[in-house]
């Protein structure tokens, strides 16, 4: 398996113009890797940057220095650099993002939010349609709700449509932020069952979470986070992961 | 789980962008060489000091690509209208250029164009749907009418066709096909956009603007016009200029957004991250006002 | 100048004076070289109210010479007050001869038709025009329509067209259907009926077009194309006489005004190019 991903020495300094220029350090010098449809766990204490980086490599947060290169079906690409177009053009082919939160249109049906995804990348609208059914399906969500808005659902259910949107147009890379945070053991078994369904499909994983189980279920590799103001190592992860697995 | 087909991506297909724009500028006033240095945001004002020139905007670049949906926000005065309107041909810019990809295949500055070349890239190749309807639509004819006048100039004269295409338009629009011959003086505000809406996609133009197309609506009604831009933007891969004061419709709408005060643009990225990390002091003032 | 007897003495010949005529000669020259264009001119005073064929006259002024023949009709009758007051001042100010046949004339003004008989390359068609503006149905304002007409935008008439389809089921303009000149020009071919409109295009004769109180004038020169406005499935149509025919010389191929007797209620046709339908009848009899 190829490298997918490397990630070489990210920073994110937020500039906080309100507070009179304030800096504020997110995260510091990261440099990990992922290989090609390789499930990366990120665990380590709240405010130690492991959010800021999923949202750097997906470019939400502008990145303050580093690289990621990564090797998209048609090149190489540094997606902490390139230009927005790129960008843009990668996440609609090739990489998904799971917030920790679902947050979607209130007046938009569950089922036209995952058929979205898929009319996004080139699919005709039946097909998008019954795709997402067919995802719904296999996640159990119960029937009645594919015509509503997920804003109705409980918190389990809202996370299983926010990790099948993701999930439906198949991304090389998945980035997901938490995504068994505070969900009931039934719901967190359906997501857990779909991340690793995306992985055997060949999907690389990049999951942040505080929750062991969940990491130890699905990541071949743990890496920890430290506060930013100390260093990271890669090395005390693997021991992490070969303390688990 | 999806195939791993191979999907034809419904981007990409054309190279050059749709549009790019370089160093456009509308200056109100004689202007002088002060007039550039000496407004803007780091003056807080678009006033020129020396001759008193209202630098409307000034200074604007930048691409769009197929299929994209551009945002332009920032406050009453930014220039974010005029940007917009210099573009469809309403005001004529003081300075820069700009390449249409349909035009002339992107070699040719739309600016210097023949009156009579503008306005058949006006009906043929872009659409524009107003902040007030009265400026978008003659109320005087009907909706079906109105939606006409653009077919008529893009060639079409048979009263069939344009009536079929009129029709199909108003539905895709959700407007009642029953109100094809009704005078759009008497709908709501809602339904004047839906047919300004239509009107502006009559002949499938490459390039649609929308200025502050939901301001003035009331908040239900906003969100229903909201959800049909969306929803025809997927289905026609359109691509849009859309310009507004409000951050909600510019997550909403677009994928990429500029940022204009005092008629410069401040700042420029990708929409979630100019929402979640500004870079900009105004960018910041703006997105935490954000309510 | 060698008959100068034959007409009113202390006016100059034709009533205007030459550098008026001069003016008046240039514009049409314009107007000739830009067909269907309205080409704006400083409008006299003359012992006629305008409204009442000013343009029209002053165009004729402009070009009728001494030799000239000339015929005036009002709505095809050479007979009507509008007609006899305007040939009457042109004799009395020129002296020239006159006729009814249209065949004979060199200058004929006319007010709201094309004589039914053909039109020669020799020939002049003077029109008189109340409104020379084809977009003034929609536009208001003249900097705006002069605008439209340098762009060819005459999309906002197009659509007044399709309205009236929607509405009535067909184009309700009767008189004064507005034309393509030359495919660059809209133009308003002065109040005559749609019988009319074929016979402008492709013209052997010249047709020149002059409005007094609007003060503009235009032409549309010999063998110069002449469209009505018409959508692919609403073709432009004339008036229907079909299974109608002149009372008084039995014609079923000229355009027939209706009469209608007050006694009786009945509906009878005839000509309404008076001196085509005597010539009918006198080779008849």
């Amino acid at each position: 398996m190829g490298k997918l991903l490397l990630v070489d020495n990210l920073s994110k300094v937020f500039k906080l113009h309100l507070l009179g220029g304030r800096e504020v350090v997110a995260c510091r010098n990261i440099s990990f890797g992922v290989n090609e449809g390789e499930a990366l766990g990120i665990k380590g204490p709240s405010g130690a940057g492991k959010t800021t980086i999923l949202k750097c490599l997906y470019r939400t947060y502008l990145p303050s220095s580093g690289t990621a290169v990564y090797a998209s079906l048609k090149g190489e690409v540094d997606l902490l650099n390139a230009p927005e177009q790129s960008i843009l053009e990668l996440r609609r082919q090739e990489i998904g993002y799971v917030a920790q939160f679902l947050r979607v249109i209130p007046r938009v049906s569950a089922l036209q939010i995952v058929a979205e995804e898929l009319l996004l990348k080139g699919w005709d609208c039946n097909r998008a349609l019954a795709e997402a059914r067919r995802l719904f399906t296999h996640l159990r969500l119960p029937r009645e709700l594919w015509d509503a808005s997920p804003y109705t659902f409980s918190g389990g259910e809202q996370q299983r449509v926010n990790v099948a949107r993701a999930a439906a147009k198949q991304p090389r890379l998945l980035l997901l932020d938490e995504p068994t945070a505070s969900l009931d053991l039934e719901s967190k078994e359906r997501v857990r069952e779909l991340m690793l369904w995306l992985k055997n499909a060949g999907t690389a994983l990049v999951v942040v979470s505080h929750d062991q189980e969940i990491l130890q279920q699905v990541a071949d590799r743990i890496i920890f986070l430290d506060y930013p103001a100390q260093k990271q190592g890669e090395e005390a992860c693997s021991h992490v992961r070969d303390a688990y697995r | 789980m999806a195939q791993p087909e191979k999907e034809g991506n419904a981007v990409s297909k054309e190279q050059g962008p749709v549009l790019q724009v370089r160093g456009l500028g509308k200056f109100y006033g004689e202007a002088c060489p002060h007039c550039i240095n000496s407004t803007g945001p780091a003056w807080e004002s678009n006033i020129c000091p020396a001759c008193g020139t209202i630098v409307a905007c000034a200074e604007i670049s930048f691409a769009l690509m197929a299929g994209s949906v551009l945002g332009v926000v920032g406050e009453s005065g930014s220039g974010k209208s005029t940007l917009v309107q210099c573009l469809y041909f309403d005001l004529a810019p003081s300075t820069g250029e700009a390449f249409l990809g349909s035009y002339v295949g992107g070699k040719k500055n739309i600016f210097a164009a023949s009156a009579q070349e503008k306005r058949l890239m006006r009906n043929k190749l872009m659409g524009m749907v107003y902040q007030n309807p009265q400026q978008g639509l003659n109320l005087d004819f009907s909706a079906g009418g109105n939606i006409a006048e653009k077919l008529l100039m893009a060639g079409c004269f048979h009263v069939g066709r344009i009536r079929a295409r009129a029709g199909a338009l108003l539905e895709k629009t959700e407007v009642p096909l029953k109100r094809l011959d009704h005078l759009p003086r008497f709908f709501s505000g809602g339904m004047q956009q839906r047919v300004q809406i239509a009107k502006a996609l009559a002949n499938n133009p490459g390039l649609v603007f929308l200025d502050e197309v939901t301001t003035g609506l009331d908040v239900s009604v906003q969100a229903k016009v909201l959800d049909l831009i969306r929803s025809l933007q997927r289905e026609l891969a359109l691509t849009i200029i859309a310009v507004s004061h409000d951050l909600g419709v510019i997550r909403l709408l677009t994928d990429y957004t500029l940022v204009m005060k005092n008629g410069r643009i401040v700042e420029q990225g990708l929409t979630d991250q100019i929402l979640s990390d500004p870079q900009h002091p105004y960018t910041q003032l703006l997105v935490s006002s954000l309510l | 100048m060698a008959q100068r007897t034959r007409y009113k003495r202390g006016y100059n010949f034709a009533f205007l004076d030459e550098s008026s005529k001069k003016e008046l000669r240039r514009a049409m020259l314009k107007a000739v070289a830009i067909p269907g264009y309205q080409v704006p001119f400083a409008s006299r005073e003359l012992p006629l109210a305008q409204g009442w064929g000013t343009g029209g006259l002053q165009l004729t002024m402009a070009l009728i010479g001494p030799e000239d023949i000339l015929k005036v009709i009002d709505q095809g009758s050479d007979d009507v007050v509008n007609a006899v007051n305007i040939r009457k001042l042109l004799v009395q100010t020129t002296g020239v001869a006159t006729t009814e046949d249209t065949q004979r004339a060199t200058l004929i003004q006319t007010r709201h038709r094309i004589p039914e008989e053909p039109l020669c390359s020799w020939q002049i068609l003077v029109f008189q025009v109340p409104y020379p503006e084809p977009l003034r149905l929609v536009e208001p304002s003249e900097a705006k329509t002069r605008e439209m007409h340098a762009e060819a935008d005459y999309s906002r008439l197009w659509v007044h067209l399709y309205e009236d389809i929607v509405r009535w089921g067909e184009i309700t303009i009767g008189a004064q259907y507005p034309v393509m000149v030359n495919g660059r020009y809209l133009m308003d071919p002065s109040p005559i009926p749609r019988w009319d409109i074929p016979r402008l295009h492709m013209a052997d004769h010249l047709n020149l077009f002059g409005a007094g109180r609007e003060k503009r004038i235009y032409a549309v020169p010999p063998y110069t194309k002449v469209e009505p406005l018409e959508f692919e499935d609403y073709p432009f149509r004339v008036e229907d006489f079909r299974g109608k025919s002149c009372a008084a010389c039995g014609s079923t191929s000229t355009f027939l005004d209706e009469l209608l007797e007050e006694t009786t209620g009945k509906r009878t046709y005839t000509c309404s190019d008076t001196s085509y339908c005597a010539k009918k009848r006198a080779a008849r009899d």
